[in-house]
């Protein structure tokens, strides 16, 4: 069986600052030649600081912004060249849960409508249909059906989320995209969401593209990582072994920068100097190349190729493709 | 003050605010010393206090609908409740400081930082306009700005959120404040960001020997940064201690169900949330306000009679009537 989702060269420029006749002055690569997969009851991690694209790259896969170049395969069907109704119908494949419940969920609309929202735009239904349909939801993610008249004010942060999730299932997803889903959250808050997401993983075979900044989260989450730094993704592989043993110096330092509890087998700490530079002159050769502390001079010039090393993919020029070997995994690539 | 004096002591503090159902404590029986060139994390869920009991520290209750309802906070002997307005205001930013949060609203957007700065110690300390000016380039370089000399004429939009928050440390530091008290300084920025802005706090605290309440909800945070800390739950504290002794092992069951959520900890495992939520303040439960979500509470005793606390050891103390009698689990 395939993927459920399948990612392929995805870019995304956004128009930043236009002259006066409209011409475009400024644009940021926001997303550059993103390629992932997600496989059935898989979860995938997307880790990166703000500004790295993550947040940008979930919503190209669910088309609600469209992207440059690519292609999205969902369950084997060309998602990205749908269009119209056949791109109506095909959106219930793909759903969203968001960070903030506060803003993501109509303040004038009762739970079950909330819910059923997705229902009734792709189909008609009776009234006690729809009034089943948002019980059985509910019930899905841990909520009574006392809860169905309520309005969203009345709810914690936390069934707040856990009705943003319930709206998400209401059309039986492939793939659900949850942005940041848990991050607003308390942390005990944060650990029954967690619990209930792994459920309903098990239950439905869902599979979650998990896109968060917090990396103790992705780690409990996750069976697949991909770390991404300015729009391109650094390196990817297993969860166990993205942890273990990180290949790219940003995975290893934006590990190491992870405040632990234990006292004991903390990583030492690799500390990056300076910010994110801004993606809309982002530097030449290897994105990294001015905070990275292992750059050399090629870093500067050459764009690095991915290979595969283990079970990870690694762009970085410590890990040097071998020509006679086929572990290019994306080649040809040369600085801008 | 005595050597062995503390240069902080909070003593039976309770703020209460007005609400529909009359004024309700919102803190409560706090009770909190810090001593002179130590860190003391204050952490706990939204809503336990610590926000609040950092603003009282500084005199910052809005009142109303606030009110310090009982208790005194002693800041080198001195009861800081006992202090009229004109005399709080010597006292803030100048010898205790806080940072917040959030640079971008902590900070005047129409003013230079350098300006920010300056007025910050020609208040104080009386420099004359070049002093103060001096004074604001030193302690942007302090903070590891590069380039402070030109950097001091620019505006709060023109530095990024990690530099920003380098610039609320810089205005908080240049009075030299025997106490800092630092409320969620990094939860906004990037991990990698937050390593810096922990590293130049911790740096700057040992060189200048400064005393930090530190509040966050962060446990990794208060792992690495500080020296004691005091977990509260709804207004009260729950247990104190030494950081690593805190952490490896907990006595009290709210602390153990802290770390039972922590994600990265039980990768491979289920976690074990803490059922329910904190109790909203007209809601407070009979006996212990942790029993209604406490996987050993027992009727009869523990929701009956307010919990006192108890001592369990150097710097240790836990308001729970079953801490003796119950083995749990931290993390080592």
């Amino acid at each position: 069986m395939g993927p459920t989702l399948e990612a392929t060269g995805i870019s995304k420029t956004f128009t930043v600052r236009r002259d006066l006749l409209g011409r475009a002055t400024e644009r940021v690569a926001a997303v550059k030649d993103v390629s992932l997969r997600v496989a059935q009851s898989e979860t995938l991690g997307l880790v990166g600081e703000s500004g790295s694209g993550k947040s940008t790259t979930g919503r190209l896969i669910a088309r609600l912004i469209e992207a440059d170049t690519g292609e999205i395969r969902i369950d084997g069907t060309d998602f990205s060249a749908l269009t119209g109704k056949q791109l109506q119908k095909a959106r219930k494949n793909v759903q969203m849960v968001f960070q903030d419940p506060f803003s993501s969920l109509d303040p004038s609309w009762v739970v079950s409508n909330i819910v059923t929202e997705g229902l009734r735009s792709q189909g008609k239904l009776s009234t006690s249909e729809r009034e089943a349909a948002a019980v059985e939801l509910l019930e899905l993610v841990g909520l009574g059906s006392h809860h169905l008249r309520r309005y969203p004010y009345e709810f914690s942060g936390g069934q707040r989320q856990r009705i943003a999730i319930a709206r998400a299932l209401a059309l039986r997803p492939k793939l659900l995209i949850c942005d940041e889903a848990v991050s607003a959250l308390d942390v005990s808050t944060q650990a029954s969401i967690l619990m209930t997401l792994e459920e309903l993983q098990d239950r439905l075979s869902l599979s979650y593209l998990f896109i968060s900044h917090d990396l103790s989260v992705v780690r409990h989450l996750s069976d697949r990582i991909a770390v991404m730094y300015l729009g391109r993704i650094v390196e990817s592989g297993e969860a166990a072994e993205i942890y273990e043993e990180p290949r790219h110096p940003y995975t290893r330092a934006l590990l190491s920068a992870v405040p632990q509890v234990r006292s004991r087998n903390r990583p030492s700490r690799v500390v990056l100097v300076g910010d994110l530079p801004s993606a809309s002159k982002p530097p030449a050769g290897c994105v990294f190349h001015p905070r990275c502390p292992e750059a050399m001079d090629k870093c500067r010039e050459v764009v690095p190729q991915t290979v595969a090393i283990g079970s990870s993919e690694v762009a970085c020029h410590l890990y040097p493709a071998d020509p006679d070997h086929s572990g290019v995994i994306n080649g040809g690539q040369r600085a801008t | 003050m005595s050597a062995n004096e503390p240069l902080l002591a909070i003593e039976d503090l309770e703020i209460s605010f007005a609400t529909e159902s009359g004024m309700l404590p919102v803190v409560r029986g706090l009770d909190l010393t810090v001593n002179s060139g130590e860190v003391v994390g204050l952490v706990g869920e939204s809503g336990c206090g610590k926000s609040v009991t950092s603003l009282a520290i500084m005199g910052l209750i809005p009142n109303p609908p606030g009110r310090i309802t009982r208790g005194r906070i002693l800041f080198n002997g001195a009861n800081l409740l006992d202090l009229r307005e004109n005399d709080m205001r010597a006292v803030r930013g100048n010898q205790i400081s806080m940072i917040f949060q959030e640079p971008m609203t902590s900070l005047d957007p129409a003013f230079k930082v350098g300006e920010q700065i300056a007025s910050t110690v020609r208040h104080h300390l009386g420099f004359s306009k070049r002093e103060a000016w001096d004074r604001a380039v030193e302690v942007l370089s302090l903070v590891g700005i590069p380039g402070a000399r030109n950097r001091v004429n620019d505006y709060p939009h023109m530095f990024s959120g990690g530099m920003r928050q380098r610039v609320m440390i810089a205005i908080a530091l240049a009075c030299e404040p025997s106490l800092l008290i630092a409320d969620e300084p990094t939860t906004a920025l990037d991990v990698t960001i937050q390593a810096q802005v922990l590293d130049l706090l911790r740096e700057l605290q040992q060189d200048l020997g400064m005393a930090v309440v530190f509040v966050t909800h962060d446990l990794g945070v208060v792992s690495e940064v500080c020296d004691r800390v005091v977990v509260m739950y709804a207004g009260q504290a729950v247990e104190w201690a030494p950081t690593r002794q805190l952490f490896a092992r907990p006595e009290h069951p709210y602390t153990q169900g802290l770390l039972e959520c922590l994600p990265a900890e039980h990768v491979g495992e289920t976690l074990r949330p803490i059922p329910g939520t904190v109790p909203p303040p007209h809601q407070m439960p009979s006996g212990c306000f942790f029993h209604p979500r406490c996987r050993y509470s027992v009727p009869g005793t523990c929701d009956q009679h307010p919990i006192p606390s108890s001592e369990v050891g150097l710097d240790r103390g836990v308001r729970c009537v079953r801490s003796g009698q119950l083995d749990l689990h931290g993390i080592d």
